[in-house]
């Protein structure tokens, strides 16, 4: 259940954009999910809802990008998605694959209202 | 309302602080193993093991993480470790850089060559928080099911080596080595697996040599642990 902390960090690298930047509402969270962060979806919105409760972000939209695991064999090159978590190659059988999709943890985006005062 | 790309790493603050910790460790020269597993697979009792075998001849401290108590740390002493640091979650189930960072501040890396890292007992979350260390070693036992790299792939592809401990027992479960391997490799082809009985002490001569190798090569200078020494 990693899926508390993982909401703790992004709450706290939201509030610091809208510190930053002077954001003054934040409607909507993209974030970006590998396939092989172990990340249960459910779990993490239970976290990022119980942590923005009476919080300026209560009710905060999160979209969520499922991004599948994609791998490279090392020895013919050949790309192919990673199903089942089988770290085979589908052409020469190899075995050393390089994950090149399916790590990310990121925020991609926020939809925000600008304060526009400040600029001026 | 604007859309603002921010493209930010969720966990950056963490990776921030294990790059600092990486730097500490490469130039002191300490081999760092963060060891991973099931509540109960026999971490602390290969560190036990390890202690008695090595402490004489590698200079090494440990950090046990638990979510409550101390007791593992206060094992690793009573099993012959100089430099122990326990650290409680409360809650937390893994690791994260920061709390290795606040429990290494009074070890003094450059008087050790190996440093191991007792995580949470716990196959799922530790796996997203890099800790600074060289590699994660991953273990498991036969008294479990031998389809755990099938339960809890992302560990098994983020670690570099496989211990399977308590092969004594391989004759009262239904553990299969050779599934257990196979289901290991499919995952991460590179992993180098030992097999012990860290109860009888089978196959733990392999792991020493194992170790021994990984800190001379990290470090492959002895004299700058005994200059170090001598300060």
């Amino acid at each position: 259940m990693h899926e508390l902390s993982i909401a703790e960090s992004i709450i706290s690298t939201v509030r610091n954009e809208m510190k930053l930047n002077g954001y003054t509402t934040v409607s909507e969270i993209g974030l970006r999910i590998g396939e092989m962060t172990d990340i249960v979806e459910d779990s993490l919105r239970f976290g990022l809802d119980a942590l923005t409760k009476g919080t300026s972000l209560e009710g905060v939209e999160v979209k969520i990008e499922t991004v599948p695991l994609q791998g490279k064999c090392e020895q013919c090159q050949r790309e192919f998605r990673i199903v089942e978590f089988k770290f085979v190659c589908p052409d020469c059988q190899g075995v050393a694959i390089e994950v090149i999709l399916g790590k990310e943890l990121d925020i991609s985006y926020l939809e925000v209202e600008i304060d526009t005062t400040q600029e001026a | 309302m604007a859309r603002i790309e921010i493209e930010k790493k969720v966990l950056s603050e963490n990776e921030k602080i294990a790059a600092r910790l990486r730097q500490q460790f490469s130039s002191s020269g300490v081999t760092v193993l963060n060891l991973v597993s099931s509540p109960g697979s026999g971490k602390t009792s290969l560190l036990e093991r390890t202690l008695g075998a090595l402490a004489e001849v590698i200079p090494m401290a440990l950090v046990a993480g638990d979510v409550q108590t101390d007791n593992d740390a206060k094992r690793l002493e009573a099993a012959g470790g100089q430099i122990v640091r326990p650290i409680i979650t409360g809650g937390a189930c893994h690791l994260d850089a920061a709390m290795v960072e606040k429990s290494l501040t009074e070890i003094d890396l450059n008087q050790i060559r190996l440093l191991f890292i007792e995580n949470v007992g716990n196959l799922v979350c530790p796996s997203s928080y890099d800790l600074g260390e060289d590699q994660k070693v991953v273990l498991i036992s036969t008294t479990e099911g031998d389809d755990k790299p099938q339960k809890y792939p992302s560990m098994f592809r983020r670690s570099s080596t496989l211990v399977i401990n308590k092969i004594d027992l391989l004759d009262y479960t239904d553990f299969s080595m050779e599934s257990a391997r196979s289901n290991a490799l499919s995952i991460n082809g590179k992993l180098s697996v030992h097999e012990v009985s860290c109860r009888t002490g089978t196959g733990l001569d392999g792991w020493y040599a194992w170790l021994t190798e990984l800190v001379a090569r990290k470090n492959p200078d002895p004299k700058h642990i005994e200059e170090n020494h001598r300060l």
